[in-house]
């Protein structure tokens, strides 16, 4: 079946920008199209035409910015819906500035939705309520997916497994119900942002150990931080760690050798 | 062989998926309470009828008894009149939440069982979202109130 082929060898961009569409159509389906499909038409607008101009200016030739269309359609889905129009199109100009300012040996740094939802969290109290996360299923079978196409399931674990105990532990250490705390695990999160490829390590390991911090900090920052997204918080100190966890994991790797 | 059973695997992971989507209902909608879906919807109505000041007088502030639970408040929406000091008394009544009122300078984080009081003077009017600022499982969303300053 090449149409199934050809599905299967979608590149992960794709693959983004098609879950992501589907859970927010979901979700309007179901709850209406208004105030959320002009946030997302605005985010996605924005981001889009900012990355396209950017790119244009550096490399001289056109090209349909993929990535930045996966940025608006989370920084859109994560901010709530009724935001001010002018802080949602702010947060998706940071995401892609950060994109193409912030960056080491050709990378950059941070998950350009992350930092965009930080400025807009940060300095403008934006809330952030994840309202295209709620179906939990298809959320899980699209991270299926991404995982097994990706191979990515050794980062889901090292994320998921760590959250999942340290919640646990919380809970019976304060008397409080444990799985729904368990289920403050943001699977959206985890499966459409810590994936990222360009801001996670380059090696499995190292990746995994990545994994592993992200899910310590967003405990962490839930307890030192509450009023401010422990994920997102966490996400962005993580990814501040990835230019040192590819310098150790690459000199390790040349020891070994 | 294979490509069957990709086919029967797609179609029935997209009628799962539609199924789940359009079946699934916010708990408010399930125990037939008046809530809103999707936060600027459901304000212009609410604006429009003058309601009765939620909670209680007590030594010149307006005391009102909160509870956070999973997904939403109670009570929903809270209703002050413009230029009274007002004290909230909240207690999660799940799990961990947040309480988050942009407006008013409010965002604390809610243990379950422990009364979080929170006080401020409504010096606006208008209706303004109340947002859980927690990430508390997958109806998060869905979880934010309303209070009215009339």
């Amino acid at each position: 079946m090449t149409f199934f082929r050809v599905i299967w060898k979608l590149n992960l961009k794709l693959y983004m920008i098609i879950f992501l569409s589907l859970l927010a159509l979901g979700k309007m389906i179901q709850s209406g199209f208004l105030p959320a499909l002009p946030h997302l038409l605005v985010a996605v607008g924005v981001s889009a035409l900012l990355d396209a101009v950017i790119h244009y200016r550096k490399k001289r030739k056109l090209s349909f910015p993929l990535s930045a269309v996966v940025t608006g359609l989370l920084v859109g889905s994560i901010l709530t819906p009724d935001e001010r129009l002018w802080v949602v199109a702010l947060a998706a100009a940071v995401a892609i500035s950060s994109k193409h300012i912030i960056r080491i040996k050709g990378r950059h740094i941070f998950n350009p939705a992350v930092s965009g939802l930080l400025v807009a969290s940060l300095f403008f109290s934006a809330p952030l309520v994840w309202w295209s996360s709620g179906n939990t299923w298809a959320v899980l079978i699209f991270g299926l997916i991404i995982a097994a196409r990706f191979k990515r399931f050794h980062l889901l674990l090292a994320y998921a497994i760590p959250f999942a105990l340290l919640m646990s532990w919380y809970a019976l250490k304060n008397n409080y119900p444990v799985w729904p705390h368990i289920m403050f695990l943001n699977f959206y999160f985890l499966v459409f942002m810590v994936v990222e490829p360009k801001t996670s390590p380059l090696r499995i390991k190292v990746r995994t150990i990545y994994g592993v911090i992200t899910a310590g900090l967003t405990f962490l920052f839930f307890h030192i931080l509450p009023e401010y997204d422990a994920s997102i918080l966490s996400l962005a100190a993580a990814n501040l760690a990835v230019p040192t966890l590819n310098y150790r994991g690459k000199r390790r790797a040349i020891r070994q050798q | 062989m294979k490509s069957i059973i990709r086919v029967v695997v797609v179609v029935v992971f997209l009628t799962v998926l539609i199924f789940i989507t359009r079946a699934q209902k916010t708990p408010a909608e399930m125990d037939g309470e008046h809530r809103h879906q999707m936060h600027g919807q459901h304000h212009g109505k609410q604006t429009e009828e003058v309601l009765t000041p939620s909670g209680e007088i007590i030594d010149g502030v307006r005391v009102i008894k909160m509870e956070a639970f999973q997904y939403g408040f109670k009570p929903d929406p809270v209703a002050v009149k413009k230029g009274e000091k007002v004290r909230l008394l909240v207690t999660s009544t799940d799990v961990v939440h947040g309480i988050m009122i942009r407006e008013f300078g409010i965002n604390e984080k809610l243990p379950p069982g422990k009364e979080v009081v929170i006080e401020f003077t409504a010096d606006k009017t208008g209706t303004f979202t109340i947002h859980c600022s927690v990430f508390c499982g997958s109806g998060h969303g869905n979880m934010y109130g309303s209070i009215i300053v009339q």
